[in-house]
């Protein structure tokens, strides 16, 4: 996983185009820069909440002719301080057009998230990246993406890529009820020719395909609230367990990946090794500071290689840079 | 962004102006008065990558602290934001002595800034091993500094201990007679003049004043710290003022250059310890949120140089080193 570790990175300052926001959701529309190269699935960035300053700062300076202006800037002010990391949840270039289009889709948990859910369209905010290992051209051709949550903004670029390569992805979402999905839900029954992405072996369970993407990816949604009809009742993991079960050949020729909550990617772990899934990756996210790998503030527990894999001793490795795609059989998840 | 200003007629001259703000530390000769703080730099090159970061705005780095041993550092999680700081935990994760001489310092023969090892450890012992085994390859950097306040690691820091940092300061002063000594005291020290002088008499060059301020914070659910290691460093604007009198008083203490350190952001910044008293000034925590932060801290001295003089009726503007320590209290 060190193919684009190499690649130069990019800060720069972007400008907000869209701005929706929905329950505890906000998503964020970014017009890039024209240099901007097209981030490979699994990436991210770092985008800060402030409001670029030397803008405002040097129209000011014109403005009241100070020299002093430039002497104080640089201060932050009313929004959190650090770049926050941030899963590029869609990245559109359309031809003919300088500048991609940059989505990131997050849920505002904490001070920096609400921050960054203050800024307006118009607003230019400094960003860093794309940055970090992502996922490697794949050896599966069969893939399971499982996302919890919001954990769908890291493997989504992932999966657009998958269908343009001409291998959809089977896609689970884990919700805690329709209401609280990150992206809106219409569940409608499996289309019949969708049906070949499932495993075969799992027709007792009633299928359903959402339409919670632009294009139409064979998709099953895990929702633990028992009220959401069409929703497979319960977690995205049993769901995977069950498709699993159904169809042991499948697992052993599917490469699955994550991006969720912790005890989720604990529970996949798990279900992984029973059913030796051949691959299995998953997307870690984690309080950064610096995101280009001085501060060793985003480290993460890795297992050492070695003949005991289950309690063999562990070294640290910085999601910003050794990740955020790690192998999912080697991560610690437990704090 | 200078030459964009239409306020920097009478001195067109790019380079002219940025030698104004030519510095020195003891026998080390700065271009700028900018270092870059230990801990927020790696091993040197990994800002490299990012677009907005100029190494000539920068006269010397601290590389992340090493100790004798590889250390995996503090368990997770390491960082947490406060308002206008940041809380650290690391640890001194590092790559231990060993590889930062084969594989690090080699990398950094051609940096254009004088490259500084911080060298760390839980004891005094561990700090001298690491400084002896560095000593055999002094030409591969400038100076060394003495991290004796590393405020994440178990137990009180070993600059809290005046015969402990007497000692370790002396040892390693008679390891190193050609490159500069710099000892990085410890924030929270109600006599840190007094250790300052310690440091003085010990053979230091110059002082790093200072580290970052022990701080923590918790998660009101769970009842727990959230950082890891339960407590950790508060770095960033946030301990400006604190460090700022930490600098005024170790000035009034010793004559040693002082190279301060906490929560420098801009240009004002930077000036205030400079009139306090700092012949340089480390940035850190500003870097993360900020890569061009150096150049515009540059250029905004080279402003209030040229504004002070005018203000002053001077005809050209003062060199920065003539502003070092002319603070006068007040009454």
């Amino acid at each position: 996983m060190s193919a684009n570790a190499e690649k130069a990175k990019l800060a720069g300052v972007c400008s907000v185009r869209r701005k929706t926001i929905r329950g505890a959701f906000c998503r964020l529309t970014l017009n890039m820069p024209m240099e901007f190269p097209h981030p490979a699935p699994g990436q991210f960035i770092l985008i800060s909440p402030q409001p670029h300053s030397y803008d405002s700062q040097q129209t000011r300076a014109t403005k009241f002719s100070t020299r002093l202006s430039r002497f104080d800037m640089g201060v932050p002010q009313d929004r959190t301080m650090l770049l926050r990391p941030m899963s590029i949840f869609d990245y559109v270039k359309a031809p003919g057009r300088p500048n991609g289009l940059l989505t990131l889709l997050f849920k505002v948990v904490g001070r920096g998230t609400l921050s960054l859910s203050g800024v307006e369209p118009g607003d230019r905010l400094r960003f860093l990246g794309p940055t970090g290992n992502g996922f490697n051209p794949l050896e599966c051709k069969k893939t399971l993406l499982v996302a919890g949550g919001v954990g769908i903004s890291g493997v989504n670029l992932l999966c657009k890529s998958l269908l343009a390569g001409g291998h959809p992805p089977l896609f689970i979402l884990g919700v805690n009820s329709k209401e609280e999905s990150p992206v809106r839900l219409s569940l409608t029954e499996v289309v019949p020719h969708h049906r070949w992405a499932i495993p075969k072996g799992t027709e007792p369970l009633r299928l359903v395909v959402s339409r919670m993407f632009d294009i139409f990816v064979p998709s099953m949604v895990a929702s633990i609230y028992p009220g959401d009809q069409g929703a497979f009742c319960g977690t995205a993991c049993e769901l995977v367990e069950r498709l699993f079960r159904a169809n042991p050949a499948y697992a052993e020729k599917t490469m699955l990946a994550a991006c969720g909550p912790a005890p989720m990617l604990e529970a996949l772990e798990e279900t992984a090794r029973h059913y030796s899934v051949r691959q299995f990756l998953v997307v870690l996210e984690e309080k950064m500071a610096c995101g280009a790998g001085t501060c060793l503030g985003c480290a993460t527990r890795i297992k050492d290689l070695t003949d005991d894999a289950r309690e063999a001793a562990f070294h640290y490795e910085r999601v910003c840079t050794e990740g955020p795609v790690f192998d999912g059989y080697r991560v610690i998840y437990r704090m | 962004m200078a030459s964009n200003n239409p306020q920097n007629v009478d001195f067109d001259d790019r380079a002219e102006a940025l030698s104004l703000l030519k510095t020195s530390l003891g026998s080390m000769e700065l271009k700028t008065p900018i270092m870059i703080a230990s801990g927020t730099f790696g091993y040197g090159n990994e800002y490299d990558r990012i677009e907005g970061f100029c190494m000539d705005a920068v006269a010397a780095i601290a590389l992340k602290g090493i100790t004798s041993k590889p250390r995996q550092g503090n368990p997770t999680p390491r960082i947490f934001e406060t308002p206008c700081g940041m809380l650290n935990s690391i640890g001194l994760s590092n790559v231990g002595v060993e590889v930062l001489i084969n594989e690090k310092l080699p990398a950094l023969a051609d940096k254009k800034a004088h490259v500084i090892v911080n060298v760390g450890g839980e004891t005094p012992d561990d700090i001298i091993d690491a400084a002896r085994a560095l000593s055999y390859h002094k030409r591969l950097f400038s100076a060394i500094e003495i991290n004796i306040s590393c405020p994440n690691l178990q137990g009180t820091p070993i600059g809290q201990d005046f015969h402990a940092t007497r000692r370790v300061v002396t040892v390693i002063r008679q390891m190193y007679r050609r490159n500069t000594v710099i000892v990085k005291l410890v924030p929270n020290l109600s006599l840190i003049s007094e250790m300052a002088v310690v440091c003085e008499e010990a053979g230091a060059d110059a002082l790093t004043v200072a580290n970052s301020f022990p701080g923590m914070a918790i998660d009101v659910f769970e009842r727990k710290p959230i950082l890891g290691a339960n407590f950790g460093g508060l770095s960033g604007p946030a301990i400006k003022p604190l460090s700022l009198l930490l600098v005024h008083r170790v000035r009034r203490a010793v004559s040693l250059p002082i190279i301060a350190s906490g929560g420098i952001s801009c240009a004002r910044d930077a000036v205030e310890f400079i009139i306090a008293g700092a012949s340089a000034i480390s940035v850190g925590t500003a870097l993360f949120y900020d890569a061009r932060v150096c150049s515009r801290i540059n250029e905004g001295i080279v402003d209030f140089l040229f504004e002070d003089a005018k203000r002053r009726g001077l005809t050209c503007p003062l060199p920065l080193r003539d502003y070092i320590g002319t603070l006068t209290l007040n009454g």
